[in-house]
């Protein structure tokens, strides 16, 4: 063995799928070196893809499980974790399905996979205040156009071509798969964290409007109008009150 | 449930305690068990906020923690990832843990993390990386760490130490404890042919600051056995033995017992350690030692 550094880039090249076995390694009679070498490679291969089973369970349920796990060992070629921990690992999934012939006839599986993602994110985001209600109250009618939110980092929308909130709710625990009919049109979705569980809320494409103006910063009046041009029935209240009930906003902002 | 406790750093006892699973989060809070401590992975609770710290904070309020790293790559030739220790450093003055440890292992490869403890060879190389890497570790983290000793599949030529003396080097270079895994000294004996009680016996007894028992797997290969770390099953009799021996010999230390995959259901695990707890009472008596002796934080 020439050095640690040669050692750990060739043991590293093999655990990964190499087909070689790096020179300076033994074992005792009579395991042949290939099956202890393998214990390394499925343990980092099933460990990942355990993880990744964890993050997709929808995905997982509509491809079934040999197929999502012979998708998931595709994508480690190209992505695996490059930190230490497995919070957030999968974020290229999406993108890598957009992009994966075998489930081209599964137009909407990436996004169920954004979705799923979303869910994550909003699971692990960080723990802020909620605006109380009486605030925006507080605020004078003709002032409210000009009001801008700070969004609840547990907060996130998304726009789909398919429907994958009833994908997404069919797929729970609990219920049975109904038959959605992907043609049906899209669907919207709202994610928000109440009582440390996310919730995930059928919206209209308006409220992904909405939220999205917000979190880039745009002012209450341009967000509202934003959401109207989006959806012709987009209902301000309603949405204002799931936001403000369902802690969507941390604070507001007076210009 | 509060979100930012200011946390004292408490001793841990030298009973025996258990992984803290997200399925049993409730129970252990609606039930509070009589079991020593909590071990987590820091890798595990390196989001930002919700359910996983809400969790700990509470169980936090009733338990000690050990806080047991496994990303780490400390026997890596790369440097440490800052980011990582940073993210480890911030939970560590978070949630205070009575213990922290990591592994003689490495895990990163061309940028990567392979997410698993692979096999280093003991040499004299090796070890400088290991002990510059947990110098620079115990310094961010401003404490003692413990090295666990792996379960491995594969030696190397090159090597010039055996695995215990390799650790007993390390710790003379940075003062750092040893997290003695009982199950790994059993499976790498097996799948080595060594002598485990050779090896147990060859470790410090003020050295060891926590010991771990686990279940592992057997894989019949041209018949021979090979023995597979997988914490999925209860701890076997020739582990307990071993782990007797060890206690009858260093007095009673904090005791995990490691259960990670098909974790069973809450009563199963705390039978378990139930059972690690009898056995160091059974050496609190055999030693005249209170069964709440402390090991100083």
């Amino acid at each position: 063995m020439s050095s640690l550094r040669d050692f750990q880039n060739a043991f590293g090249s093999t655990v990964r799928g190499a087909p070689t076995v790096p020179a300076g390694v033994c074992a005792a009679y009579p395991i042949p070196l290939e099956r202890r070498i393998d214990v390394y490679r499925n343990n980092v291969h099933s460990s990942l893809i355990d993880s990744l089973e964890q993050a997709f369970p929808v995905v997982l349920q509509l491809v079934g499980q040999e197929f999502f796990r012979a998708t998931a060992r595709e994508y480690l070629r190209d992505h695996m974790p490059t930190c230490g921990t497995l919070v957030g690992f999968g974020d290229g999934m999406p993108e890598f399905l957009d992009a994966f012939p075998p489930v081209s006839s599964l137009p909407y599986l990436s996004d169920v996979a954004r979705l799923e993602l979303l869910w994550l994110r909003s699971y692990h985001a960080a723990d802020d205040i909620v605006l109380a209600p009486d605030e925006i109250a507080n605020v004078p009618q003709e002032c409210l156009p000009d009001v801008k939110f700070i969004l609840h980092p547990s907060l996130k929308a998304l726009q789909s071509a398919y429907p994958v909130s009833s994908i997404w709710q069919a797929h729970q625990p609990g219920h049975r798969p109904l038959a959605t009919h992907i043609g049906e049109g899209g669907e919207a979705v709202l994610l928000l964290r109440s009582n440390l569980s996310v919730v995930v809320h059928k919206v209209g494409a308006g409220t992904v409007s909405f939220v999205d103006a917000l979190r880039s910063g745009e002012p209450f009046g341009v967000a509202a109008a934003a959401a109207l041009n989006a959806e012709n029935d987009f209902d301000l209240s309603q949405i204002l009150h799931l936001l403000l009930s369902g802690g969507g906003f941390t604070r507001l902002i007076r210009s | 449930m509060t979100n930012h406790p200011a946390y004292q750093p408490d001793p841990i006892l030298a009973r025996a305690g258990v992984g803290l699973k997200a399925d049993h989060y409730k129970t252990i809070l609606n039930t509070k068990p009589d079991i020593g401590w909590f071990e987590v992975h820091p890798e595990n609770y390196m989001g930002d906020g919700g359910s996983p710290h809400a969790y700990l904070s509470a169980i936090r309020e009733d338990y000690p923690l050990s806080m047991h790293g496994v990303g780490m790559s400390l026997g890596g030739v790369d440097p440490l990832d800052d980011d990582h220790l940073s993210r480890f450093a911030s939970l560590v003055e978070r949630y205070q843990p009575a213990l922290v440890s990591e592994h003689l292992a490495w895990a990163t490869h061309r940028g990567d993390f392979l997410n698993d403890l692979l096999p280093l060879p003991l040499t004299q190389e090796a070890l400088d990386v290991m002990a510059k890497h947990v110098d620079q570790m115990q310094s961010v983290l401003k404490r003692q760490v413990l090295v666990e000793n792996p379960s491995t599949y594969l030696s190397f030529e090159a090597e010039v130490m055996e695995e215990p003396e390799f650790l007993i080097s390390l710790v003379d270079q940075t003062g750092c404890g040893l997290l003695l895994d009982v199950n790994n000294v059993f499976v790498s004996a097996c799948n080595h042919g060594f002598d485990p009680v050779a090896y147990i016996d060859a470790i410090p007894a003020e050295l060891i600051g926590e010991v771990h028992v686990a279940g592992h797997a057997v894989e019949e290969i041209n018949g021979a056995q090979l023995h597979i770390d997988d914490h999925g099953s209860a701890v076997v009799d020739d582990v307990w033995s071993l782990f007797g021996r060890l206690i009858d010999r260093v007095g009673p230390k904090p005791t995990l017992v490691e259960w990670d995959t098909n974790v069973p259901a809450w009563g199963v695990l705390k039978a378990e350690a139930d059972k690690a707890d009898v056995l160091l009472r059974q050496n609190d008596m055999v030693l005249g030692r209170r069964h709440d002796d402390v090991i100083p934080a």
